[in-house]
């Protein structure tokens, strides 16, 4: 079996840090918006998801146009939203960082131009919020529909991408408003962290578990959980990004020190699953009569 | 209506390479890149095994997935059948290299010369055709096509495994072959229809 290096290709690590800048800044976006409708006191949670969403998302959309060819034709990719997910995805983040700066400009901004009308704010917030989540599940939807590669194929990855999203957000979140935060709203985040970590750890589960049943992606599962890709899956997924920042925020009891950590800890967590996802990639083998050929080598 | 298609037959196909130079020598592609490869595998298992051979080129599939995929629409089908890539449309998100189940196509990241530090007089003139920072694949040789002629691939192969024809027309080579040998495409379960039919080996 003889292999062409340049058809191996899956995504590279510019893609990886899109979807972990567009995670932290979608996530914290959304989180923004929540406590704008649930807890409107909290103004600096609010503004903090303001301020973390559409920049950390730009810069997440300058490594994408990074990673492209000809970054020339670029405007092009918003051409066929009715097929592609990729279109899809470019008019999602254009819109998100869009509102995002326009948000920054009138409310955080020093020249607040439309003033503290704040019914403004929440409708325009509201509005940030829903491009927040679809900014967050729209890869989900594109590894999803991404048929030759089994690993990909499953409706789980929008949701895990969410969860991990959210979680990240309020990562991000937290480190930026941990100064001036009191204590019972900083509870309250780190509350609402800890359910996303409960479940996003439930989501890989479930995740590699139906994997594990799928005959075509069971060997990219295998390569998480005991093969190369294994020190960043039990490492930097397992115990850096669910076990750490869970315990910490359980056990720190409000502990500034170790919120902190907790979080650095999430965030480094929130960029090797996206790394590990993928990473592990594989594509369907071509069936020839029985004799299955990998198209991408086969890791020892 | 025409849909062209390729008809490999795997019984006739020795694994010889001639597809892979010809058509190397056809696209004038950059080192690294081949539109068209032939896998060699073991079937069975030794005493009771033989070499197996795989020629893969782009399945210009009837449902294709980069096709349906493409933000740019910079891949199209054309009427008779054949995929094609747009150079000047494709802005290199590489996003269909990912998609395509059949890994045919291929992102020119830059254009190498075979021999380091030399050019061919046929390199000069072949390497124009290509485009840095696009993704590029096999166009069933639309240029010779349009002549009147077959793929390079088909023309060269050495054992005559290779046809080429119209697959909507009933009585043509190719669809007589498929239906008497009991052609069959690569991974149907996924749902692309491709126009490259094999027949079995036995």
């Amino acid at each position: 079996m003889r292999n062409n290096p340049k058809s191996h290709f899956i995504f590279g690590i510019k893609i990886i840090l899109y979807l972990f800048f567009a995670g932290v800044g979608g996530g914290a976006s959304v989180v923004g918006t929540i406590f704008h409708i649930l807890r409107p006191q909290l103004e600096i949670v609010i503004k903090g998801g303001i301020i973390l969403g559409a920049p950390l998302v730009l810069i997440g959309s300058i490594f994408l146009l990074l990673d492209l060819g000809q970054p020339k034709v670029a405007w092009r990719a918003i051409s066929r939203p009715n097929k592609a997910w990729i279109s899809r995805g470019t008019i999602i983040l254009t819109t998100f960082i869009i509102l995002g700066f326009i948000q920054i400009g009138t409310w955080i901004w020093p020249f607040q131009g439309l003033g503290n009308y704040t019914n403004f704010h929440l409708i325009f917030n509201v509005i940030n919020g829903v491009f927040g989540v679809l900014t967050l599940i729209y890869t989900g939807f594109l590894f999803d529909t991404t048929r030759s590669i089994p690993f990909w194929s499953t409706p789980i990855l929008p949701l895990l991408f969410l969860v991990s999203g959210l979680s990240m957000g309020i990562f991000g979140l937290i480190l930026i408003t941990m100064g001036s935060l009191e204590s019972h709203s900083l509870n309250f985040l780190i509350q609402m962290d800890i359910i996303l970590i409960i479940l996003e750890a439930l989501i890989i589960f479930f995740y590699l578990h139906g994997m594990h049943e799928v005959t075509a992606a069971r060997a990219s599962v295998k390569r998480l959980l005991k093969g190369d890709l294994s020190y960043q899956f039990w490492l930097g997924v397992v115990f850096i990004g669910i076990l750490i920042p869970f315990f910490f925020e359980i056990l720190g009891g409000g502990s500034k020190s170790l919120t902190l950590i907790a979080c650095l800890a999430g965030l480094i967590g929130g960029f090797f699953v996206r790394f590990v996802i993928v990473s592990a990639a594989e594509k369907t083998p071509l069936n020839v009569e029985g004799v299955l050929i990998y198209l991408t080598p086969r890791p020892k | 209506m025409t849909r062209y298609a390729m008809v490999i037959d795997l019984k006739k196909c020795i694994g010889c390479d001639t597809c892979t130079i010809a058509c190397r020598a056809e696209n004038a592609t950059t080192k690294g890149i081949l539109f068209n490869r032939v896998f060699k595998f073991e079937v069975g298992k030794y005493p009771h095994s033989k070499l197996g051979f795989l020629p893969v080129t782009c399945m210009h599939c009837a449902k294709p997935e980069c096709e349906k995929q493409c933000p740019t629409g910079a891949t199209t089908r054309r009427k008779d059948g054949i995929v094609i890539v747009d150079k000047d449309k494709c802005m290199g998100c590489q996003y269909c290299v990912v998609t395509c189940p059949y890994g045919t196509r291929y992102y020119l990241d830059k254009i190498e010369k075979y021999v380091k530090g030399f050019e061919t007089p046929y390199e000069k003139k072949g390497h124009k055709r290509h485009k840095k920072g696009t993704v590029e694949k096999c166009d069933f040789c639309l240029k010779r096509v349009e002549r009147g002629e077959k793929p390079a691939c088909v023309v060269s192969c050495i054992a005559n495994a290779r046809y080429f024809g119209d697959l909507d027309d009933p009585n043509s080579e190719v669809s007589r072959l498929i239906a008497l040998r009991r052609g069959y495409t690569l991974n149907p379960e996924l749902g692309t229809e491709p126009s490259v039919y094999y027949l079995p080996d036995y």
